[in-house]
């Protein structure tokens, strides 16, 4: 029985000459996970990813898919890993069943019935060239090519960018099939909301270094939710502001955004004496986020 | 076709593969239908031409055989060029653009190594260049068949083949300048910029005593065309093209594998 980490990060370095890169990134994934990778643009999140699929080589440290070594064992980690880029590119010229068979050819281990069965789910467009596509469409296409065979460790790297709230959510479903066959998947993303739904734990990364690695479900300073609430009129912004549990409040008209670190009670309890008529969740800046983050003083 | 990366790098270049090959295919044609025509016009025209030309076009007076006159027409210059600057723009191309367009990173993630990606990226720019050479050579063919052009078949195939070679050269060149550097603009300069100054390094040599070492730096000197066409070519010629590829591949090969991609 195989006991070592699925993937494994060791001080990974990665130094350029301007200020870009990542320094010292050590984490460790574990089988059956969903693990969010989160940051900001430019944070370091694709450089991590890049790394560990040697693309881009590591000025110093490590990054181990079971076991194996992301750069001198480069041919057998891939066998073990699904990867779909953050602006991924495709053949223009080819459909997209031409590219997954192209793909097949090159080593990996195809499910074909498992390919019709993401595509039909995903309601994917497989035999029109990939120039007539939407990005939408080319997305699936990717997210197909990441899963097709299967493999035990998907690193996903914006995997929802350009799909719609239905196609969203049949990805989520796709990634918590993996995880419970034991699969482990890296989701990059900058959608705190989506990390939520998805992710058991989830590391931070800004300006190229980790500043700490949560338990979704447990964390407080993760737990943070905003919400658009509609009054029939313009309501006391203070009763809001003074909850312990909310950290900001925007008023405006008859509307009011607020943002909450950890449990909704106190909120939903204020907020049934004062006649909603309409809420929505909005998806969290990850700003808010970090900003938290370093207020609880959990800097790594 | 595409369901390797060699099939399809030559897949994606089908239309100029085949409309280039076919233009030399042609030429050959019909220079040999117009042999015998300007057969005997050939000696009295290489009294009127300077020293100058004749560098850059060889001995006009040897056109009069139907070798000297495929030689002078297509072999000595026209084939080369063609040949090279094809060479060239798939070379620097071949990883290259799916590095700029980022499909590069759909071969690297998949189980294959770097080697196997450009080995194969190789094997299609040496099938094309050869495709292209060889043309020439089956337009020999056919006009020997169809015309009064009693050309040495044999003698043309290596012609061909040190055609092919000398592409590789500058095709190689450009591959190591991309490969190396990670920039299609790097190696296009790399390897255009080897051809134009290795061709009037040639012309030069030729034309000023002084200079005459100048043609052992250029792979034009050892392509060595107005022989090899006419059956007195050396190895030693074929096998320093030969090694000057793989040492430019060489050079390729090790920057590709070794280098970030993408960055």
């Amino acid at each position: 029985m195989n006991h070592k980490a699925p993937l494994k990060l060791t001080s990974l370095t990665k130094a350029y000459s301007g200020s870009r890169g990542i320094q010292d990134i050590s984490m460790e994934l574990k089988s059956g996970e969903v693990f969010g990778f989160l940051g900001p643009n430019g944070a370091g999140k694709s450089t991590t990813i890049r790394t560990i699929l040697n693309f881009i080589k590591p000025s110093s440290g490590t990054a181990t898919v079971d076991g194996l070594d992301s750069v001198s064992d480069s041919v057998a980690v891939k066998n073990s890993i699904g990867y779909l880029a953050g602006d991924i590119a495709l053949y223009e010229n080819m459909t997209g069943r031409g590219i997954l068979n192209f793909l097949s050819r090159l080593g990996k281990k195809t499910d074909w019935e498992y390919v019709d069965e993401l595509s039909r789910r995903l309601e994917a467009t497989l035999d029109r060239p990939i120039h007539t596509l939407s990005k939408g469409n080319v997305q699936k296409i990717g997210l197909i090519q990441a899963f097709m065979h299967k493999p035990d460790i998907l690193v996903l790297d914006e995997p929802t960018s350009g799909l719609d709230p239905l196609m969203k959510q049949v990805f989520y479903d796709m990634v918590l099939e993996m995880k419970r066959e034991g699969k482990t998947v890296l989701v990059s993303s900058h959608d705190l909301t989506e990390v939520q739904k998805i992710c058991d734990r989830a590391a931070f990364i800004r300006d190229g270094k980790l500043i700490g690695i949560e338990d979704i479900k447990n964390a407080k300073a993760i737990n943070i939710r905003r919400y658009r609430v509609t009054f029939s009129s313009p309501p006391d912004k203070s009763k809001f502001a003074d909850l312990g549990s909310v950290t900001a409040v925007v008023a405006s008209g008859n509307e009011l955004t607020v943002t909450i670190a950890g449990s909704v009670t106190e909120f939903v309890g204020e907020l049934a004496k004062h006649e909603p008529i309409d809420m929505d969740e909005q998806e969290t800046d990850l700003e808010d986020l970090f900003m938290h983050y370093y207020r609880e003083g959990k800097n790594a | 076709m595409r369901n390797s990366i060699y099939g399809k790098a030559i897949w994606d270049r089908k239309i100029s593969l085949i409309s280039t090959s076919i233009a030399m295919f042609v030429f050959a044609v019909m220079y040999a239908s117009l042999h015998k025509t300007f057969m005997s016009e050939m000696s009295s025209l290489a009294n009127t031409i300077p020293p100058e030309l004749s560098a850059v076009l060889g001995d006009i007076s040897a056109a009069a055989s139907p070798e000297g006159f495929l030689n002078i027409e297509l072999y000595s210059l026209f084939l080369p060029f063609t040949v090279a600057i094809t060479g060239i723009t798939f070379a620097a191309k071949a990883i290259g653009k799916e590095e700029d367009s980022g499909t590069l990173e759909l071969l690297l993630a998949s189980p294959i190594s770097r080697s196997k990606i450009i080995v194969q990226k190789l094997a299609a720019i040496k099938f094309t260049l050869v495709f292209i050479a060889f043309s020439a050579w089956l337009g020999a063919a056919l006009g020997k068949s169809l015309f009064v052009f009693d050309v040495n078949l044999g003698h043309v195939a290596l012609a061909s083949l040190a055609v092919f070679l000398l592409g590789m050269v500058y095709a190689m060149a450009a591959l190591a300048g991309q490969g190396v550097t990670g920039k299609i603009g790097i190696g296009m300069g790399v390897g255009a910029g080897l051809l134009v100054l290795t061709y009037f390094a040639d012309i030069v040599s030729k034309l000023v005593d002084s200079l005459d070492f100048l043609k052992f730096l250029s792979p034009f000197y050892y392509m060595d065309m107005a022989n090899v066409i006419n059956g007195d070519g050396k190895v030693v010629n074929f096998v320093v093209l030969l090694g000057l590829t793989v040492v430019l591949y060489l050079i390729a090969h090790a920057g590709f594998v070794n280098r970030d991609t993408g960055v």
